[in-house]
């Protein structure tokens, strides 16, 4: 290394910052760390703070839209209809087939409107919210379309699900409450 | 990072960055405040300094956007700082010398200036130069020996003398 050189490195290693500012930036340096480290940690925060709120949200969403219980007993129906289960016993006589439905603990009284305008094809016996209930099947007089009927005795949980009526995949399905039982119609 | 980037303390890499800044600046206050900005803005990015290279680049890229424009003002009032000391008959010669090189390197481009830094103090090679700075490995070779002879030229080792000094300062010495 030459004399020149040897002089230029003498001249930056003799450049220093001075100790106070070098401690003045060090402890700066901490500041600026744990304002890092506290946004982070307020990032993940919020970020978590988010996910809670999708998940509570998805949680309430799927309980609200598929597990209460008027959405259960809807696609109850729905399903029911649709599968075309074969029927327990077949009679075109309301009579007959409440004679032969003996297990019903209630009696089978088919409402005034239904009667008029639906025939009686036959009837199983299936479960409407967990309580036993009997499924009427029926052709509908005008197209001869197959229309549902699920009745059970009227409960305090079953009052509340009264008087709805929806679409469920392509299935017309409405309740209603009368003369102390819980009907459920569906058609297509 | 490149391979002589030893792991050095944050002091190290202070001063290390500090030296770079004057390298480049010419000057004392700018250097702090180009080693200051860099340095914190490397620890809001990555919470530490993660290698003395990338510490060089982001000074090298605060140098260039923020003080370039300002260069010729600076030089300007370091000539008349060293004029006023150079004309005392009494300083040591040591200082002298010191002071004499600040002004010479204050003298080069900022380019040169830069590569004789990394060169001769940091050790660094030309190709690493070449990567740290963007450019070529010839480009830093070809800077590294127009500044070396620049050097020679201003610098007479052997009729070196406080008087010469001021002739110097006062530009009657031109390259």
């Amino acid at each position: 290394m030459s004399k020149t050189e040897s002089a230029i490195v003498d001249f930056y290693q003799s450049r220093e910052l001075d100790e106070g500012k070098l401690a003045r930036l060090l402890k700066e340096s901490r500041v600026v760390r744990r304002k890092r480290w506290n946004q982070k940690i307020l990032s993940l925060s919020a970020v978590a703070s988010l996910l809670s709120l999708l998940v509570i949200g998805g949680l309430y969403f799927s309980s609200t839209k598929n597990g209460d219980p008027i959405s259960v007993v809807l696609q109850e129906a729905s399903v029911n209809h649709k599968n075309k289960l074969q029927l327990d016993f077949k009679s075109q006589e309301l009579p007959t087939l409440a004679k032969v439905m003996d297990k019903l603990d209630f009696p089978l009284l088919l409402p005034e409107s239904v009667r008029q305008q639906f025939k009686l094809l036959g009837g199983r016996y299936c479960t409407l919210n967990g309580n036993l209930a009997a499924h009427i099947r029926f052709n509908a007089a005008d197209d001869n379309s197959e229309v549902s009927l699920f009745m059970t005795q009227s409960r305090k949980e079953l009052l509340a699900l009264a008087n709805q009526s929806e679409d469920i995949d392509g299935v017309n399905v409405s309740t209603w409450v009368a003369d102390g039982m819980f009907y459920v119609l569906a058609a297509n | 990072m490149l391979e002589g980037d030893e792991k050095l303390s944050e002091r190290e890499l202070l001063q290390a960055g500090y030296r770079y800044g004057w390298s480049l600046s010419s000057n004392k206050q700018d250097a702090e405040d180009l080693v200051h900005d860099a340095w914190i803005r490397l620890i809001k990015r990555y919470d530490e300094v993660p290698s003395k290279s990338l510490l060089f680049t982001t000074i090298r890229n605060l140098y260039i956007d923020q003080l370039r424009h300002e260069k010729h003002v600076i030089k300007h009032q370091q000539e008349g700082r060293f004029s006023l000391t150079l004309n005392s008959e009494e300083v040591e010669p040591d200082f002298i010398r010191r002071d004499e090189i600040q002004f010479l390197l204050s003298k080069l481009r900022d380019v040169e200036n830069e590569a004789l830094f990394l060169s001769l103090v940091e050790g660094y090679t030309a190709q690493e130069i070449a990567k740290m700075t963007s450019s070529t490995r010839g480009s830093v070779l070809s800077l590294l020996h127009r500044s070396r002879q620049k050097l020679s030229r201003w610098l007479n080792e052997d009729k070196l003398q406080p008087s010469n000094v001021v002739k110097l300062v006062r530009g009657a010495v031109k390259e």
